[in-house]
C-alpha cells in the first residue's frame, strides 16, 4: 500500500485529528498471544473444513432457555438435487446458501402433548456468530470461535456470559455445531435428494425436496423462479417421543447489524460472567449423574438418556431465570451430554443396576474415545478414570 | 492452503495497527484482529488472493468502525482509550490533551457516518492507501470511492465543527445512499 499520506490543511481540526491518528503512537502489532490464539483458530477451521460424513445434530429441548443456547448445535440440515420437474429450482437454493455471509430464519418446535409450538429466531453472520430469540424471553449470542456466549433475561435485565465450551461442540476438539450447519449449507449442491411434490406456501406453488441422511430426514420447500427457501420440516425421535421442527421465514444475506451479535449486554443489565472449563464427556457424565443423584437422593436414572426422569428431579430445583449463572451452567452441561448421546449412540456404555452412589469399585458409565485403547468410564462414586475391557459391565 | 503462519506473521501487523488506530484499545483491536483473519479464511475458501495485507487491513477497518459504532450505541466512547501509548516524547502535555480529545471526537464522527464512507475515510487518510488501491481491493471505481471519501470528510467536518462550536461549512448536507 502507497505509504504517502494525503495533503491536509494545517488548520484543519479533521485534518489534524487525521495527523493524531495516523501517528498514534503505540504497538507495533498483536501480542505474541493473540497471534498464536488466531493461528489456532484458522487451523482449526482449516482441520474442521475437511469433508466429514454427515452427522446427525440433534436438540432436545428440555428447558426453554436451553432450547435458545442449543440453537448452534445444528438445526438446519440441507440438501437436494436437480430434478426434472425445476432443474434450477434447488441449484439456485444451493448458490444463494452457498456464498451465505448471513442467514436468518425462524423455528418452531412441536413437543408431543404440548399445545403451542415453540418458536425461535435464529441469526447467523460469518465468522461463527450466532444469536437466538424467543419471543419475550431470552436473548443468546455465541461466538464459536471464542466460545463465549451471552444469554440475557430480557425480564430481569440480567446476563450472563459463558466462557467455554458452546453447546454442540463434539468432543476432542472437533468442528462446532453451528460451523457444521453453516458449512452444510455451503455443500448443498454437492449434496442428494427426492422429489416431493409441490405445495402452495405464501401464495407461491413451492416446490419440494426430500433430502435423507443417516439422521432425521428433512423435506426442504423452496420458490422455482427465485431459489428462496421458504420451509423445511423435519421430525426428530427424542427420548421416544417425535418432536417437529419447522423452519421458514428465511434470509439469506440479510444486513445484520454487528451489535445484534456482541458480546456485551445493553445498558442496564446486571452483567454475570461464567468460566466453564475444558470438560471431558466422561466429567461431564459425571456432574450430570451427580445432580440427578443429588435431586433424587442418591439414586441414578435407569437410562443415560432419560431426559424425562432428570427433568422431573430439575423441578425440585429453584433458579433465577434463565440468566441465573446455575441455570446456565446446568444447560450447557446438559446440552453436551444429550449432544454426547445422540453422537455416539451405541458406543457408549451405561449400567446402573446395582450401583449406588459411592460405590467406588462399580463401573457406571464408559466409552472408548476415538484412537484409545482403553476405555473411560465413571465409578459410582462419580470418580472417573481408565477401565480395561475385561472389567466393564455386561450390557 | 495458505501458509497462515506467514501471512499472519508477515502482514498481520498491519491490519492490526489498523484497528488500533481507531479503536485505542488493545484488547479490541485484538478482537478485531483475529476477526479479520477469520473472516479472511471465508474470503480464501472462495478463491485465491492477490494481497493479504490488503484484505486483511480492509477487513480490520471494517470491524474496527462497526465496534466504534457500538461503543457509540452505548454511550462509552471516552471509556477506552489507551493512555500510556501518549506517553514519550513529542507534544506537550496539554497538545497531548488537546491532540487526544481530537482523536476521540474523530473516532465519535467515524461511528456516526455510513459504514462505507469511514472505511475509505480509514484506508485513505489514515493508512495512507491511494483512490485506485482502495477501487481496487473493494470492487468499485475510483470515482465512486472519490464520492465516499468527499461525503466522509464533509460530514466528518460538519459532527467535529458542531462538538468544537465552530460554524460548519455552508454546503447542503445530503444523506449519502
Amino acid at each position: 500500500m502507497s505509504a504517502t499520506p494525503p495533503p491536509v490543511p494545517p488548520d484543519d481540526p479533521l485534518g489534524r485529528a487525521e495527523r493524531v491518528l495516523r501517528r498514534l503512537p503505540g504497538p507495533d502489532g498483536p501480542c505474541a498471544e493473540t497471534m498464536a490464539r488466531t493461528l489456532a483458530a484458522l487451523r482449526s477451521l482449516d482441520r474442521a473444513n475437511t469433508p466429514v460424513k454427515t452427522r446427525r445434530n440433534v436438540m432436545h429441548f428440555i428447558m426453554n432457555a436451553a432450547a435458545a443456547l442449543l440453537a448452534a448445535a445444528g438445526l438446519w440440515y440441507a440438501g437436494g438435487v436437480v430434478t426434472s420437474e425445476s432443474p434450477l429450482a434447488f441449484a439456485a437454493v444451493a448458490e444463494k446458501l452457498a456464498d451465505a455471509h448471513t442467514l436468518a430464519y425462524r423455528v418452531e418446535m412441536q413437543l408431543p402433548g404440548v399445545k403451542e409450538p415453540a418458536t425461535m429466531r435464529y441469526l447467523f453472520k460469518d465468522p461463527g456468530l450466532l444469536r437466538a430469540e424467543t419471543p419475550g424471553g431470552p436473548v443468546s449470542v455465541m461466538d464459536i470461535k471464542t466460545n463465549r456466549t451471552l444469554v440475557l433475561d430480557t425480564k430481569k435485565k440480567s446476563a450472563v456470559l459463558v466462557a467455554g465450551k458452546a453447546p454442540g461442540e463434539p468432543q476432542g476438539g472437533g468442528k462446532d455445531g453451528a460451523l457444521q450447519v453453516l458449512d452444510r449449507l455451503r455443500r448443498l449442491a454437492k449434496e442428494k435428494g427426492q422429489p416431493a411434490g409441490k405445495q402452495r406456501i405464501g401464495g407461491v406453488e413451492a416446490q419440494g425436496f426430500r433430502v435423507p441422511s443417516d439422521g432425521p430426514e428433512m423435506t426442504i420447500w423452496a420458490d422455482p423462479k427465485s431459489g428462496q427457501p421458504l420451509k423445511a420440516e423435519m421430525t426428530v425421535r427424542v427420548d421416544k417421543q417425535d418432536v417437529r421442527y419447522t423452519l421458514s421465514d428465511f434470509e439469506i444475506d440479510p444486513a445484520l447489524d454487528a451489535a445484534l451479535f456482541g458480546l456485551e449486554p445493553p445498558e442496564g443489565y446486571q452483567l454475570q460472567k461464567l468460566d466453564m472449563a475444558a470438560t471431558t464427556p466422561e466429567e461431564d457424565v459425571a456432574q450430570f449423574l451427580g445432580t440427578y443423584a443429588k435431586l433424587s437422593g442418591g439414586t441414578f436414572p435407569a437410562k443415560l438418556d432419560d431426559w424425562s426422569a432428570f427433568d422431573q428431579q430439575l423441578k425440585k430445583k429453584k433458579f433465577g431465570g434463565p440468566a441465573d449463572p446455575e441455570y446456565v451452567a446446568l444447560v450447557q452441561l446438559t446440552v453436551r451430554v444429550v449432544m454426547f448421546t445422540l453422537q455416539h449412540k451405541g458406543g457408549y456404555g451405561y449400567q446402573a443396576d446395582g450401583v449406588k452412589l459411592g460405590d467406588a469399585d462399580k463401573v457406571l458409565f464408559w466409552y472408548r474415545p476415538e484412537r484409545a485403547e482403553k476405555y473411560r468410564a465413571v465409578f459410582g462414586d462419580l470418580h472417573t478414570g481408565e477401565v480395561a475391557a475385561d472389567r466393564l459391565p455386561k450390557r | 492452503m495458505p501458509d497462515w503462519p506467514a501471512i499472519v506473521d508477515r502482514d498481520g501487523p498491519a491490519a492490526w495497527r489498523t484497528a488500533y488506530r481507531l479503536l485505542h484499545n488493545r484488547a479490541d483491536a485484538d478482537e478485531c484482529f483475529q476477526e479479520a483473519c477469520l473472516a479472511a479464511w471465508e474470503v480464501a475458501r472462495r478463491g485465491p488472493v492477490r494481497n493479504w495485507r490488503a484484505l486483511l487491513q480492509r477487513l480490520a477497518a471494517a470491524r474496527a468502525v462497526d465496534r466504534l459504532r457500538q461503543r457509540v450505541r452505548r454511550g462509552r466512547l471516552e471509556a477506552v482509550a489507551d493512555w500510556e501509548a501518549l506517553r514519550g516524547p513529542g507534544p506537550t502535555p496539554l497538545e497531548g490533551a488537546e491532540d487526544a480529545e481530537l482523536a476521540e471526537r474523530l473516532r465519535a464522527a467515524l461511528a456516526r457516518i455510513p459504514p462505507a464512507q469511514a472505511e475509505v475515510f480509514c484506508l485513505h487518510c489514515l493508512d495512507g492507501w491511494t483512490y485506485a488501491e482502495i477501487a481496487r481491493e473493494s470492487g468499485t471505481s475510483t470515482d465512486a470511492v472519490g464520492v465516499l471519501l468527499h461525503r466522509a470528510r464533509q460530514r466528518l467536518r460538519e459532527l467535529m465543527s458542531e462538538v468544537l462550536g465552530i460554524a460548519p461549512e455552508s454546503e447542503p448536507r445530503k444523506e449519502p445512499s
